[in-house]
């Protein structure tokens, strides 16, 4: 898809009228620089257009290819006001009563206008609003917008602070697919299975607390923060709760996967082609599971991870399984990563150049979060904050989401959902 | 089916003590507690408000239902020893200076006390989903909130609390009231997490702080996000049990 990504905002005004939008094509893996400014960041709540979700566009006279629908089809909106999406948000799903025709996601319910709040700031006060974007990706995001606004001021980064982002986004990584592949399991009936994982990400949230000093490590990426906790003993005792989460997990993955209620619910479940994932722009976890073998921290790395290994883990099945067999591999991944960061932990104060910006004051970055490729687009005007704009995973993996959902049963619906992970409050911002 | 079991025995007992005995370090990282503030001169006090995401600091008053406990204002080596387990008297205003706090924290606030059972239903209206994880963290075997009498209920009709997560939006607005009117009397609200209280970060949005105007009473529990013990101290004292020290046996 080499056409501009739509949901994504961009506050405040554009900097230039040749501004251009950061996106990527998948299919040739290579970065490309799309023009596209940017819708208003006004507030709707919005169904996508066909051309949007990769579908047969309405023909002039209205009529959607689609219909007739069969007999008795129903429009059911889930959401936004329901726990089992955990969040605010809503899916419209048609359906005759068992198959689910088309499944058609409304974001914006979320829209806290984070974009047009940091603007003005500095990137450094902006920190607490682009953290609390979305909470479990916390690291994700403030390491990225930060790594972003570093290449647009081109200013040299301390390398420890690199690793610490590193570290912080590996530990959300676990979190965020423990929580995930827990929830998978409740929606096959397994609450023993359900409670042991949800003990683990409890685990690992504390880990963080007691490390990090937050359960969710808000603030960590501030260098003025105070508990930061960058001596080698407590390195050492973080990588060891990791290692016996890890332990832990590994035993349960062992009866989930024999657990044959489970995995068929998994199997053959929401498949998105390789095809469509290319088409679509799937991005993540998402992609790989559909044999995509693109992974930031592998294909475009920064520091540490270009001193680290980190093969991307494919499957190639593109289903509900496929999906949640790549994140038991990156759970082990991270562990494993985990340790050797600490292992490897810089003693020295060195210092690392930024990755070069786009045009003079503009810079971007990207990284793998926990739903996949994440790319900052920052502008700076006198230190502080001129135009922002971000290009998220969950964003690029809406339509893929919906793709995989027409053609699934009702029942079908929280396994696709947790399966591909995606988040409101990322999509609206 | 039996290594389920055979594992989950095997892991033991992880539940908290609380409320029987007051929650350990694990469960209260420093972030969980207000910080306190030393009297500074004026220049440095004012350089310390200023670097306040929410503007919640006057000299060394903090308001506790807008403050991130994101330690911004705190120098290098200092520790919030604050309280942990404060509710603030209403949206975005100050703690209640000379309040009966044991008071409050006695009386339920519903008229009948629900003593042996509640159920409760999540609602995020703009959260980070940080607070949507903690409150489901309440069902994890640590805090297991259904020993003692808290269920979560799949539909507001059966509900007798409404968690409240996030600052309401524009487009949740109408939501909102809805689930409320859906609720059976008496109910009540749990405002859960700063951007719930007081707006936090989003106190720009028109929303903000709408929590209270429902005409429904309210129970204001500060953090960013408050940690799951919080939330489960402030979901019994909504309900009107003694405090922990007065538990039964």
């Amino acid at each position: 898809m080499t056409g501009p990504i739509p949901w994504t905002r961009c506050a405040g005004q554009p900097p230039s009228s040749d501004a251009r939008w950061i996106s990527y094509l998948t299919a040739d893996r290579r970065l490309a620089l799309v023009s596209d400014l940017t819708r208003p960041a006004s507030f709707v709540v919005e169904a996508p257009t066909d051309e949007f979700l990769g579908r047969p566009t309405a023909s002039a006279d209205g009529a959607s290819p689609r219909d007739p629908r069969p007999p008795g089809t129903l429009s059911f909106p889930y959401g936004p006001v329901t726990f089992g999406l955990v969040e605010a948000g809503r899916i419209d799903l048609e359906t005759p009563g068992e198959k689910v025709v088309s499944a058609v996601p409304r974001t914006g319910y979320k829209h806290r206008q984070i974009d047009r709040s940091v603007i003005g700031r500095t990137p450094r006060d902006a920190l607490p609003w682009i953290e609390r974007r979305v909470g479990p990706f916390s690291i994700a995001h403030g390491a990225t917008f930060l790594a972003a606004a570093e290449s647009a001021a081109g200013a040299p980064v301390l390398e420890r602070e690199l690793w610490l982002r590193a570290l912080g986004a590996e530990l959300q990584r676990i979190h965020v697919h423990l929580g995930l592949i827990g929830r998978s399991l409740e929606a096959a009936a397994q609450p023993v299975g359900t409670a042991q994982i949800a003990a683990l990400a409890e685990e690992i949230r504390r880990s963080m607390g007691r490390w990090g000093g937050h359960r969710w490590l808000f603030g960590l990426l501030d260098p003025g923060y105070p508990w930061r906790r960058l001596d080698r003993p407590d390195l050492r005792r973080l990588a060891g709760d990791v290692a016996g989460i890890r332990r832990r997990f590994d035993r349960l993955w062992e009866l989930a996967r024999g657990t044959r209620i489970y995995i068929d619910r998994l199997q053959a479940t929401a498949v998105l082609p390789r095809a469509c994932a290319l088409a679509l722009g799937a991005t993540g976890p998402v992609a790989r599971a559909s044999g995509i073998g693109w992974d930031d921290r592998s294909a475009d790395p920064v520091p540490p991870y270009d001193q680290l290994e980190v093969p991307p883990r494919v499957e190639s099945e593109g289903d509900a399984l496929a999906r949640i067999l790549v994140r038991v591999a990156e759970i082990r991944q991270s562990a494993e990563l985990i340790e050797q960061i600490v292992d490897r932990w810089p003693g020295e104060l060195r210092e690392v150049d930024p990755r070069p910006g786009v045009a003079p004051g503009r810079g971007w970055a990207r990284s793998e979060s926990p739903a996949g490729d994440l790319v900052y687009d920052v502008t700076l005007t006198e230190g502080r904050i001129g135009a922002l704009g971000v290009r998220t995973a969950s964003a690029a993996n809406w339509p893929a989401f919906a793709r995989a959902l027409e053609g699934s049963v009702f029942t079908d619906f929280h396994f696709a959902w947790e399966s591909f992970g995606l988040s409101f409050a990322e999509t609206d911002g | 089916m039996t290594g389920w079991i055979v594992q989950a025995v095997r892991r033991g007992r992880l539940t908290t003590r609380f409320p029987r005995a007051p929650p350990g370090e694990e469960e209260l990282p420093p972030t969980a507690r207000l910080p306190v503030l030393a009297p500074l001169p004026p220049t440095e006090a004012q350089r310390r408000a200023a670097r306040c995401p929410t503007e919640a600091i006057e000299g060394t008053r903090v308001d506790e239902g807008r403050c991130l406990r994101c330690a911004r204002c705190l120098p290098g080596e200092a520790v919030a020893d604050g309280p942990w387990d404060h509710l603030v008297p209403g949206p975005g205003s100050p703690s209640a200076p000379g309040g009966d706090p044991e008071a409050e924290r006695s009386t339920s606030i519903f008229a009948a006390p629900f003593l042996r059972s509640i159920h409760v239903f999540p609602i995020d209206v703009g959260s980070c989903q940080a607070c949507n994880l903690e409150v489901l963290a309440l069902a994890n075997p640590y805090y297991d909130a259904s020993r003692l009498g808290i269920f979560f209920t799949p539909t507001p009709r059966h509900a007798d609390l409404l968690l409240v997560m996030g600052v309401p939006t524009a487009a949740m607005e109408e939501p909102v009231r809805r689930t409320l009117e859906a609720m059976p009397s008496p109910k009540a609200i749990v405002a859960v997490g700063a951007c719930a209280v007081s707006g936090g970060l989003f106190r720009s949005l028109p929303g903000r702080g709408s929590v209270g105007s429902a005409g429904v009473p309210v129970v204001y529990l500060p953090g960013c996000p408050p940690s799951p013990i919080q939330i489960l101290a402030a979901i019994r004292r909504a309900v009107g049990v003694p405090r922990a020290a007065g538990e039964r046996p």
